[in-house]
């Protein structure tokens, strides 16, 4: 029996991917939240990710902010977003939040930037684990210019997507 | 406080990775960035990282994919010195 749950939590291991990209977890040293302090539109786990990448490896959002300070690279990126959510939309893929956003070209970062909040966080959003508020409906509404309705729908498509995924 | 079970991950590429990229953005610009962009995505979600991570997993739905055979391309790329 305990050989049985060595082996388990064996294969459950996560695996150093020598190839790259590589997926590293954090969570050796757990960050400690201070309750006392202010509030800040901070994650602790994506500061300690941005503050500790492997070496010889770099975080491919960092590689994308090196390339988007060039405006043409800029617009290959958007475009090449853009392809990205046609490419989803044309396998079948019911609209999303993550498809509206790469609709309108633009990164988890800039969307997060745009409201105010962390990409860590906005993540979340995207992949149906944390409900939204009211204004920050509202704002994604403007940033990637849909109706309230396509918004909405596409709200509902994640959630059923993140139940579907969990069963 | 501190935060219990929940792990956060971080996807990173290689320097020769980069380099490789650099070269197929003077190349061909759209598929570099087709590639960029998806490594992007995939860094926006945390349960596929995880699942990516997790020996043995496989995803028999469409898109499907196998873990076990990026292990495989780990075995290879080690012992790439060696075959050459």
């Amino acid at each position: 029996m305990t050989r049985k749950i060595r082996e388990l939590k064996e294969s459950s291991r996560p695996m150093k991917l020598l190839t790259s990209p590589a997926i590293n977890p954090l969570d050796s040293q757990m960050p400690t939240v201070n309750l006392t302090a202010p509030t800040q539109n901070t994650d602790p786990y994506f500061d300690q990710a941005r503050r500790s990448p492997s070496q010889g490896f770099q975080e491919i959002r960092e590689v994308v902010h090196s390339y988007e300070r060039d405006p043409s690279r800029a617009e290959m990126l958007a475009k090449a977003r853009k392809r990205f959510a046609q490419t989803c939309n044309d396998i079948g893929m019911p609209l999303t939040i993550a498809s509206l956003r790469l609709r309108s070209g633009l990164s988890q970062t800039k969307v997060a930037m745009l409201l105010g909040n962390s990409q860590s966080s906005y993540s979340l959003i995207e992949v149906g684990q944390r409900e939204m508020l009211y204004k920050t409906f509202e704002k994604l509404v403007d940033i990637f210019q849909v109706s309230r309705d396509e918004l909405a729908q596409a709200i509902k498509n994640t959630k059923s997507l993140a139940q579907d995924s969990s069963n | 406080m501190r935060y219990s079970q929940s792990r956060y991950y971080s996807l990173a590429i290689h320097q020769d990775a980069q380099d490789d990229l650099e070269q197929i953005f003077l190349i061909d610009e759209v598929a570099a960035a087709d590639i960029t962009v998806f490594f992007e995505e995939i860094s926006g979600n945390q349960d596929l990282l995880s699942r990516l991570t997790s020996r043995g997993y496989c995803h028999y739905k469409d898109p499907s994919f196998d873990v076990d055979e990026w292990q495989k391309l780990e075995l290879v790329d080690t012992t790439y010195g060696e075959l050459n």
